[in-house]
């Protein structure tokens, strides 16, 4: 019996030569190895860890070899299939070992036990794509697949299918395929289960993003094989129905006696059912039942009729693999952008919320991700009159707790969910606004500049339109200093933002906030103004904000004017006020221009030595050179400032000439 | 008196309260039951169908002969499978594992609950035969590690060791595990494996429609009164209760 010799005297009788076993001995070694491994994972990894795997290898091979008792040949080849099932690793070392070649013989052996069990590895080696691909365009290799094909034993058909598959990749290998296989494979279709599902991955494979190679399969099997693919989609195994409403999905035809939308329906009802399955089909069908109802609303509606308590639900309850949960939930978002049920929408909140109550620690982050995406899809597809959801305290809580997820892409959910809210629907806004500053302020001071453009982009949207008490609010949470800093952010999206905060205000707002605490934010936009890698878009934003400040106070004139002329760093280079004037940009020297006629608009205590600095800073000289400027609004903005620095100049000198 | 005979008047002594069933009556049912065609060749599919799935392939080969019925499995495969399940059955739990091994090495390595039972199995000959040391010893060797994985597997596992605790293992708590009843449902197990494996229904169909037939009378018993079949055994109609 096998089960009292320990592994390691059962090893040492193992392999081909020096002290191993040989004849009926060794038959019983290798029977004792194979009956201890088989369903005993310790036992694998333990004949494994004693260097079994190239011993057996060699013994098959030799056995092949010898024309040796097939009885060796059979437990030798059970004894490596049991081994390397679900190792990558120990299929690898079969392959390394060289036991391809005698492998592929044996297909051919008289003894069916023989054929079986090494078709059984070789299968396992093709799925795990350890061989090479066939090249089907040689001829050689589609005659060994075609005599595969019609072998008497299920697991060569099974191991053509896997073939089959691996090597079907390209546009003219599914046409070379479509033309040698297809009409064998949809006979096969008639035999047991397994062999079943084995031709259908491969028609899957040959007919996937092919139209030229569908619009084919209707014709064969004289006309029927489209019935006979449809009647598998009732067939009693999971597998099978999945695998022949994936093939129907790919060939996008219906049966002669079923209309394409009425085809399409029954399949979202049999794939929506199958969402409960666990096994290696069920992982698949959610991301096959999502691509079938995308952008198809009536689609949608379909696979929301079914029962979505039992189908999407409680398979996402019952679920355990985090592949599979992302699955549902990806099709629960798809259906959330047309769900116009307001039960409905609570129900995937209740879901999402139960499926990541564990938090970033218990909960995988794809499964994060595609969990909030559905609140994304339900924040989406609200419509302004619909009730309760959106703005209740209950909704928008949830959101901003996910703020604080450690994944990236989990906040910028949040955002665009939050975004969307503060966009349209008043109420929400105002729930956001009395709790979300804080956080979001929090969140600019994020590593990820993504997360800072997007929590400052948030806080621009709250204040947009927002009561002078509610900007106030937002603006002493955020701090000057903060702005400031912010405004000098090293990435363009961040600066643009904080820039844009100020704009939000009201003219005499931000002129009060620009020169507040020293100047703070104003050094802060002149500092952006002065870098070279600030952009001329970036730049331009800065500079129509400084034509806001342009219009405060004399002093505050006066402080601006000291700024834009203010001699750069290296000597040599102008001034800003010279350098935006020579801007290729238009936009850039219509703001610099405004700016200018701002701060020379004659009515001030200051106005005139304002023009004076101008005129001595060559500022003046820059504008004259820039009369037959061709872009319009500079000229008309060109002739406004010259205008009135020369007329003011001109009534200035006539002053000082007449007091003189 | 008058007012009584009045009130009596306003009822009818043929309308009651709750509603009534709809009586059918023996000759009806039959003459319906007549009209339903059933064909021969159904009827020889389900007991090829049951006989096959038993094991019985002695019948199964005299049925084929005599019927014409094809089994929808090799009758060889039958007899491997029998042989799988007397060896089991026998208590030869070593000898089981080599046989389905050898019918198909996929089995055992699919299906880890069956697996685990027959380790267990295993577990309970030894203590079955007194060598307490070495159940221990494979108790700790085998079946453990698969106790630490699954919970399922560990409350078995205690259950299983637990008869050593006691010295009449026959009468304690556990003893059930000892009845031949255990060997018997781990060889249904097994059965149920490799039936699955060759594509076929681990259960025959014959269970399944007698399971419908007494579910639909147990429906049709709300809404009316029939001949309904008690005694499956003999199938007779028993007149309806009136």
């Amino acid at each position: 019996m096998f089960g009292h010799r320990r592994p390691e005297e059962v090893t040492e009788l193992l392999g081909v030569g020096g002290s191993a076993a040989q004849g009926e001995e060794l038959l019983i070694a290798i029977r004792v190895a194979k009956n201890q491994i088989i369903g005993n994972i310790d036992k694998k990894r333990r004949y494994t860890q004693l260097g079994a795997i190239p011993k057996i290898v060699s013994v098959l091979m030799d056995a092949g070899k010898n024309s040796e008792d097939d009885a060796v040949i059979v437990n030798a080849a059970d004894a490596i299939g049991s081994l390397a099932r679900g190792s990558g690793e120990v299929l690898g070392a079969v392959v390394g070992a060289g036991a391809v070649p005698a492998l592929t013989e044996f297909l051919f052996h008289p003894n069916k036990k023989v054929v079986n069990a090494s078709a059984c590895i070789l299968e396992m080696i093709f799925q795990s794509k350890l061989a090479q691909k066939f090249d089907f365009l040689k001829e050689e290799a589609r005659n060994f697949v075609g005599l595969l094909l019609n072998s008497d034993s299920k697991e060569v058909i099974k191991l053509a299918a896997s073939i089959i598959v691996r090597s079907c990749e390209t546009h003219g290998e599914q046409m070379v395929c479509e033309a040698e296989f297809m009409e064998k494979l949809i006979i096969l279709l008639r035999g047991p289960s397994d062999q079943k599902d084995a031709c259908l991955h491969s028609i899957a494979a040959i007919v996937k993003n092919n139209p030229e190679v569908s619009s084919k399969f209707p014709l064969k099997e004289k006309g029927k094989a489209l019935d006979t693919l449809a009647n598998l989609i009732n067939d009693q195994h999971p597998m099978t129905r999945f695998l022949s409403c994936k093939c129907l999905i790919f060939i996008g035809h219906a049966p002669s006696d079923m209309e394409e939308l009425e085809l399409k329906y029954k399949l979202v009802v049999i794939l929506t059912k199958l969402l409960g399955e666990t096994d290696q089909a069920g992982i698949e069908v959610p991301f096959l039942l999502r691509d079938l109802i995308a952008n198809s609303m009536e689609l949608c509606e379909q696979a929301f009729s079914v029962n979505i308590d039992e189908c999407y639900f409680r398979a996402l309850e019952r679920s355990t693999q985090a592949k599979h949960r992302v699955g549902i939930l990806s099709v629960l978002a798809e259906l959330s952008l047309v769900m116009d049920e307001y039960r409905g929408k609570q129900m995937v909140l209740d879901a999402v919320l139960k499926v990541t109550e564990g938090g970033p620690e218990d909960v995988p982050e794809d499964v994060r991700v595609a969990a909030w995406s559905c609140i994304r899809s339900i924040v989406k597809s609200i419509q302004p009159l619909d009730g309760g959801v959106l703005y209740s305290i209950e909704f928008i809580i949830p959101l901003f707790r996910i703020l604080q997820d450690p994944s990236v892409n989990v906040k910028i959910l949040a955002f665009d969910s939050l975004e969307i809210i503060a966009g349209n629907y008043y109420a929400g806004k105002s729930v956001l606004i009395k709790d979300g500053p804080k956080q979001l302020v929090q969140l600019t001071k994020s590593v990820d500049s993504i997360i800072r453009t997007k929590s400052l982009r948030m806080l621009r949207n709250l204040m947009f339109d927002a009561s002078i008490a509610d900007k106030d609010k937002i603006l002493k949470e955020l701090t000057l200093s903060t702005l400031a800093r912010l405004i000098r952010d090293s990435e363009h999206t961040v600066q643009e933002q904080a820039l844009g905060i100020l704009c939000n205000l009201s003219s005499s707002e931000c002129i009060k906030h620009i020169f507040a605490e020293d100047n703070l934010i104003l050094d802060a936009i002149i500092k952006q103004l002065q870098n070279e890698s600030s952009g001329d878009e970036l730049i331009t934003q800065g500079m129509s904000t400084l034509c806001i400040a342009s219009t405060g106070s004399e002093p505050q004139k006066n402080i601006l004017l000291d700024k834009i002329l203010l001699p750069q760093a290296d000597g040599n280079a102008p001034s800003l006020a010279i350098k935006f004037l020579q801007s290729t940009h238009d936009p850039l020297r219509v703001a610099i221009l405004w700016f200018l006629a701002n701060l020379a608009y004659p009515d001030g205590d200051y106005a005139s030595s304002r023009l004076t600095r101008l005129q001595e800073e060559g500022v003046v000289s820059q504008l004259e050179s820039m009369v037959n400027d061709p872009d319009n609004d500079v000229k008309v903005y060109n002739s406004t400032a010259i205008f009135k620095v020369i007329y003011v100049e001109y009534v200035f000198r006539t002053l000082i000439n007449l007091l003189l | 008196m008058s007012h009584f005979y009045y009130l009596l008047g306003h009822f009818n002594p043929v309308e009651t309260v709750t509603m009534s069933k709809k009586v059918i009556t023996r000759e009806e049912w039959e003459k319906k039951l007549k009209d339903v065609n059933i064909r021969k060749e159904d009827m020889n599919k389900l007991v090829m169908n049951f006989l096959v799935t038993e094991g019985y392939v002695e019948a199964a080969e005299k049925f084929r002969i005599e019927s014409g019925t094809e089994p929808d499995i090799d009758l060889a495969t039958i007899t491997d499978r029998m042989a799988v399940k007397k060896a089991l059955q026998s208590g030869n739990v070593e000898d089981a594992i080599e046989k389905v091994n050898d019918l198909n090495p996929m089995i055992l390595d699919t299906n880890p609950q069956l697996y685990f039972h027959l380790q267990q199995q295993r577990m309970i000959e030894l203590i079955r035969c007194g060598k307490v040391e070495e159940a221990l010893e494979f108790a700790q060797e085998e079946l453990a590690p698969r106790g630490e994985e699954n919970q399922s597997f560990l409350e078995e596992l205690e259950r299983t060791v637990a008869l050593l605790a006691f010295d009449d293992i026959k009468n304690c708590p556990y003893g059930d595990l000892l009845d031949v009843s255990q060997r018997l449902k781990t060889a249904s197990e097994l059965n149920a494996a490799i039936l699955t494996s060759q594509s076929h229904e681990k259960d025959p169909k014959l269970p399944s429609l007698l399971k419908m037939l007494i579910w639909a009378q147990n429906q049709l018993d709300e809404k009316a009164a029939y001949p309904r079949i008690t005694n499956f055994t003999t199938a007779a109609l028993e007149d309806p209760a009136v």
